[in-house]
């Protein structure tokens, strides 16, 4: 059955396998009497049944009957044997577990935990290394073990916060109660003892476990996944002990601020005792929380914020952006500085022109030999532009930039240094750009 | 609380005529009637130094045209100003010439937060005069288990001893908000990394109730007595 029949089962069937509260109440009865020894031969009467619903469920529907015909209808596909004539009942083991499961778990709350003896017998055991023996005995006592691990958490949850509560109501530091703190931290110290040899016994038990698992190994055995399934069992056993172990851990805080506390100024512990008396007297009505009568109303705000209703003065409101008001620059027209400008524009230009022809240049002898001697190239724009070095270096930054990026072509730089006659104080690296012929 | 009487009549305006009065008057009327308190901070600098050099004549200005007290609690640089009212004659509290419909009342649930607030953070000498939020709602949940059944009623409306994250992030909206009320009236100043300095005034919260927290235990032993 993959996940999606799954669920679409359970859609289907989910009330007559999770019962409401009447029915499953029933079921429970029923069990309860069988296990009285109530009924001849385990089997029951609808006339049975139908005396607990009535307990159950009083009914003043016109349609009594009905309802509980409907009820009893319902129970048959997963909890109830019905023979042919519907003479008798019984109960079926769908039905037994389910009882079963419930009084087991509601026990714990009452019974002290064993958890000790469990770890204790299934030590034993182990020591006698018969490990599929072992493991059938493992199974029956996982099931208990993790009952009664849930049983001490909620055991120590609740020892736990009835403490707290305890020390942290308690001001007068009476005789009397103190006795009683101290008792129910002997019982808080008793479940950490059980707690303790829990902790020794899973790891004494997983340390065994974990030699067994390597001689296992070597024989390349069977029982090695179920083995390594037992060893995650006590990890997650571990960590659950960890959580139970933290929340006994809460009671210290609790304990230093009570000792802290025998010092309290007067002042204090009043004004401790006032808050403790305005939170259990507040209400919540309609979702505002009252307090009670002693605390007076207090006001706040004396005018709500920005009560102060501006009207604008202007119909721009429409507008958010308002237009900045520039200064506005009149233009001068000076002759000579635009003459000026001219020429070093018109400079500019021409110098960029060039740019263009070497690049141009450079490329119809690379098409042309295939090669380019750029170091030698470079000093003679240099001397064609009169010793203007910007062009050539922007030539250079320009052809460097195409080639290096051109799949086609191929720069190769040494560290040998190129000097032109004209120009001693400038050296460059000697740059051959070639064009590829394939 | 000092004495209500005005010595002199003249006392009445004086203020209005001192220097700084022009820079600090309107800022000082709006912040007390918005229910700030005024105390020796770096933000309430201006203010705080007006009303210390003016306290009568204003002291006498507020009582007399609007039946409001203006009061100061706290020693020297712990003090603090404040707009305070007074019992009228049936024992009622008077809102002096307040129009009713500028009146709007701290709520209960703020009023809650501030008594965990001043048990946390006031009533011990011992700590900080910084905390921060997160560490505030951290310990409503984990210390004070004598409220906790008490907070899922009023906050979360349920009775159940076990609590879901839900539950204590309603009543974390309850102290966020609260927390910036207490802002707002000049109680606890926010230092900009997430954390509050908590300033003088925030004391009021004991001051205030210091007739009920008198009081209040022989209520208790009148109920129990027959």
């Amino acid at each position: 059955m993959d996940k999606i029949q799954f669920f679409d089962e359970i859609k289907k069937e989910y009330y007559r396998l999770v019962l409401q509260k009447t029915e499953g109440l029933t079921i429970l009865h029923l069990y309860e009497q069988l296990a009285n020894g109530d009924f001849e031969n385990d089997k029951f009467t609808e006339n049975d049944i139908l005396k607990i619903l009535k307990v159950l469920h009083p009914s003043h529907k016109t349609d009594q009957k009905e309802f509980y015909n409907d009820k009893i209808r319902n129970l048959q596909r997963y909890f109830l044997w019905a023979d042919e004539d519907r003479e008798s009942y019984r109960l079926q083991e769908y039905a037994i577990s389910f009882c079963k499961q419930v009084k087991e778990e509601l026990n714990q709350n009452f019974n002290p935990t064993k958890i000790q003896e469990s770890f204790y017998f299934l030590i034993e055991a182990l020591d006698k290394k018969r490990i599929e023996g072992w493991l059938d005995t493992f199974e029956e006592y996982k099931h208990k073990i993790d009952r009664q691990l849930s049983a001490l958490n909620r055991q120590v949850s609740e020892s736990v916060s009835e403490f707290r509560l305890r020390i942290s109501s308690d001001e007068t530091y009476d005789v009397v109660i103190l006795k009683d703190i101290i008792v129910r931290l002997e019982e808080i110290y008793k479940k950490v003892m059980e707690l303790h040899s829990a902790f020794d016994g899973a790891e004494k038990i997983d340390d065994l476990l974990a030699t067994l698992y390597e001689e296992q190994d070597q024989n390349a055995n069977d029982y090695l996944p179920a083995l390594k399934g037992v060893r995650k069992y006590f990890t997650a056993l571990q960590d659950n002990l960890l959580i139970i172990s933290r929340k006994i851990e809460r009671i210290r805080p609790r304990l230093n601020e009570y000792v802290r506390d025998l010092n309290k100024h007067p002042d204090h512990m009043r004004f401790r005792r006032f808050v403790k008396y305005i939170f259990e007297n507040s209400r919540n009505e309609k979702g505002t929380i009252v307090l009670p009568d002693i605390i007076p109303l207090y006001p706040i705000r004396m005018y709500p914020q920005s009560i102060f209703k501006i009207i604008k003065e202007d119909f721009n409101a429409g507008n958010k952006r308002i237009a900045r008001t520039t200064r506005v620059k009149l233009i001068v027209v000076d002759k000579e500085s635009t003459a000026q400008a001219k020429t070093v524009y018109e400079q500019k230009l021409k110098s960029r022109k060039h740019i263009a022809d070497y690049c141009a240049e450079a490329d119809d002898i690379l098409k042309r030999n295939l090669e380019l001697d750029f170091s030698n190239f470079f000093y003679e724009i240099l001397i064609r532009e009169n010793s203007n070095i910007n062009i050539p270096i922007k030539v250079a930054s320009k052809c460097m930039k195409k080639y290096a990026r051109s799949l086609k072509h191929h720069i190769q730089i040494s560290n040998e240094r190129i000097y032109s006659s004209h120009y001693p104080r400038i050296s460059i690296w000697k740059t051959i750009i070639s064009l590829k012929t394939n | 609380m000092e004495n209500d009487n005005i010595p002199e009549n003249k006392l009445v305006c004086d203020f209005l005529f001192q220097p700084g009065a022009k820079d600090a008057f309107a800022l000082l009327d709006y912040a007390l009637k918005n229910g700030q308190y005024i105390q020796n901070h770096v933000s309430q600098e201006q203010l705080f130094v007006f009303v210390r050099n003016n306290y009568e004549s204003l002291k006498a200005y507020y009582r007399e045209y609007f039946s409001l007290y203006l009061d100061r609690e706290g020693q020297d640089d712990q003090s603090y100003y404040f707009l305070n009212f007074r019992k009228d004659g049936n024992g009622v509290y008077s809102r002096g010439k307040i129009p009713p419909r500028n009146r709007v009342y701290l709520d209960g649930a703020y009023i809650l937060v501030g008594f965990m607030f001043a048990r946390m953070y006031l009533i011990d000498i011992d700590a900080d005069s910084i905390f921060s939020p997160t560490d505030f709602k951290r310990r409503v949940k984990l210390d004070y288990d004598e409220y906790r059944q008490d907070l899922m009623r009023l906050f979360a409306n349920h009775n159940d001893i076990n609590e879901t994250q839900m539950d204590w992030s309603k009543l974390d909206t309850i102290i966020d908000k609260a927390l910036r009320e207490f802002e707002a009236m000049g109680w606890i100043y926010p230092l900009g990394t997430g954390e509050y300095q908590i300033l003088p005034s925030s004391n009021r919260l004991i001051t205030m109730y210091k007739e009920p927290i008198n009081s209040f235990e022989k209520i208790l032993t009148e109920d129990i007595e027959p």
